[in-house]
């Protein structure tokens, strides 16, 4: 196997990347600035060493504790728990929320061998346990095994003195109704919620 | 809804081709193995991103061929046109409409709105609870996208609570339990309504086209059929869990309602001839269609492969008679078969099929 092929094949592993994407890459990177590749290469080979899980809620950092975690602005009575590292940039990005977070690191799926010992549900419970939480926003995706992942926890956080919600779902803000798929407006239409004055 | 146009390419035994079907009804005439069905497959796999012969798209590739592709181009209700692309190669599907890709074929199926007659549909009447099931299945969803999305739920839901039993996670099984119970209760009661809808036309439709006295009606015996409510079946799973344990598999539950063909008191797949079962067969997509047209108020387009050839001449005409309307429709036929009268009298294109070509008559 040649170089060539070897960068290929590297990146090829690498999610969304199909042997052609990967293909087009590696030629890319052929003919490009070698200042440019030295960066790249300097960057992967570093990334790991830079960035590392916050150890108090799990969520990427290059410094521990993270900064959302250190922040003394952040409201301490609300914490949301999501799935993935990125979905906090998300949520942050989003500008709508001001709390901790809690990242799980995946969603519960037996079929892929993830139960709840593979999750960072003990921390989370510890967390709940000697924090002055009062809500507990459960942000996993609205996927089947984003909906079983949160009743697992309602499940497990039963009896705790604390307020627990899910992110609503429906039609998109801005969109009109005729643009919707149908399927998102029949679930919408089951999902109504009550139009209080 | 009607094709303009269908294109393939490395697609069976069918030669490279783009072949005009811009009317309201499209018949094939060709011996057997010279590839009418293959047509019909080309369609159907354009409206749904699956075959009705075969659950493996490299099946479909010409002998010897990885890859294929099918286009059209598509009459939409409004008068404009479509153009519809899938590709299969190196193991991988990809839809297109209007260049714009599909990645969900839950934004496929309910495109093009398309019901098949096939030789197999007899398995409606004679086969497994399963092909029965199936059958109801898809006359829902093709109006219901709700069910449907219930559906896909049910069976994931359903997998990963079988895995858990498997692996040992039962502090998961009452999460999974819930789920199972809130879906599989909305599925069991929509299924209830839907066999009460079919009951109401299929033996007046039967009778008419058998011209017979019959009784004919579905009985459905859901698994969960003494629960009432959601807590009800999130019970009875609970109860039965040791069983499913040592089963390793979840027995109970919507994935094993039954369904059964019968004529009066008697189950019609164990006193019906051949002949009488085909007929039957041939009814249930008739009232798949006729369900189809009342929910949404749309024609379907049909295609009809082959299924007339068992029925005499004047059950053919009363069975054409049934079919109503739709707003197209594809027929195939034997060379020596004598169909036409009904069909002929309206403008069509005709095509003879011969190896993998059509040459239009």
């Amino acid at each position: 196997m040649n170089a060539l092929e070897t960068m290929v094949k590297q990146l090829s592993r690498l999610p969304g990347i199909g042997p052609k994407s990967a293909s087009r890459l590696a030629y890319h990177l052929i003919k490009t600035d070698p200042h440019y590749n030295q960066l790249l290469a300097e960057s992967i080979a570093t990334i790991q060493d830079l960035i590392f899980p916050c150890s108090i809620c799990g969520s990427y950092t290059e410094t521990d504790p993270c900064p959302i975690c250190s922040d003394p602005n952040r409201d301490r009575t609300l914490m949301c728990v999501v799935e993935q590292p990125q979905d906090v940039i998300t949520i942050v990005a989003s500008g709508s929320y001001n709390g901790l977070f809690h990242v799980l690191g995946g969603a519960l799926s037996p079929l892929e061998g993830i139960g709840p010992d593979k999750l960072d549900i003990a921390n989370l419970v510890k967390r709940i346990d000697e924090g002055t939480f009062q809500e507990l926003i459960i942000a996993t995706n609205p996927t089947e095994e984003g909906d079983t992942t949160a009743m697992y926890l309602r499940h497990v956080l039963k009896g705790k003195s604390l307020t627990i919600s899910r992110l609503a779902s429906g039609l998109p803000i801005g969109g009109d109704l005729e643009y919707a798929d149908r399927l998102t407006l029949a679930r919408s239409m089951r999902g109504r919620v009550n139009f209080k004055e | 809804m009607k094709f303009r146009s269908l294109g393939f390419h490395n697609f069976r035994n069918l030669t490279d081709s783009l072949i005009p079907t811009d009317t309201h009804h499209v018949v094939l005439v060709g011996n057997n193995g010279q590839g009418k069905t293959n047509f019909l497959e080309a369609l159907y796999v354009l409206c749904y991103g699956s075959s009705f012969r075969t659950p493996h798209l490299r099946d479909m590739c010409t002998h010897g061929k990885k890859s294929f592709y099918l286009s059209a181009v598509v009459e939409t209700d409004d008068g404009s046109n479509q153009q519809l692309l899938f590709r299969y190669a190196q193991g991988k599907r990809e839809i297109r409409i209007d260049g714009k890709e599909i990645r969900d074929r839950r934004d496929l199926i309910y495109n093009i709105p398309c019901i098949v007659f096939s030789h197999d549909d007899i398995e409606f009447i004679r086969g497994t609870p399963e092909s029965r099931r199936r059958f109801f299945d898809q006359t829902m969803s093709l109006y219901d996208p709700l069910f449907f999305d219930d559906l896909r739920r049910y069976r994931v839901v359903l997998k990963q609570r079988n895995a858990a039993i498997k692996e040992h996670y039962h502090t998961l099984i009452p999460v999974y339990d819930k789920q199972l119970a809130i879906v599989g209760m909305a599925i069991q009661e929509r299924r209830k309504i839907a066999v009460e809808e079919f009951n109401s036309i299929f033996n007046s439709l039967y009778s008419a086209v058998a011209q017979t006295n019959s009784e004919m009606h579905i009985m459905y015996k859901p698994s969960w059929d003494d629960c009432k409510t959601v807590d009800d079946a999130r019970d009875k799973l609970a109860k039965t869990l040791e069983r499913d344990k040592k089963l390793q598999t979840t027995a109970s539950g919507i994935h094993r309602d039954q369904f059964f063909v019968m004529d009066g008191k008697v189950n019609f797949a164990q006193s019906g001839s051949t002949g009488q079962m085909r007929l039957a067969s041939l009814i249930f997509r008739i009232v798949q269609i006729d369900t189809y047209r009342k929910k949404t108020g749309k024609n379907p387009i049909l295609l009809i492969d082959d299924v007339l050839l068992e029925l005499d001449v004047t059950k053919r005409g009363l069975f054409l008679d049934q079919l109503g309307g739709y707003s197209q429709a594809f027929f195939t036929f034997l060379p020596e078969e004598r169909y036409f009268s009904k069909i002929g009298n309206s403008a069509g294109l005709t095509y003879s099929v011969e190896n993998g070509e059509f040459l239009s008559t």
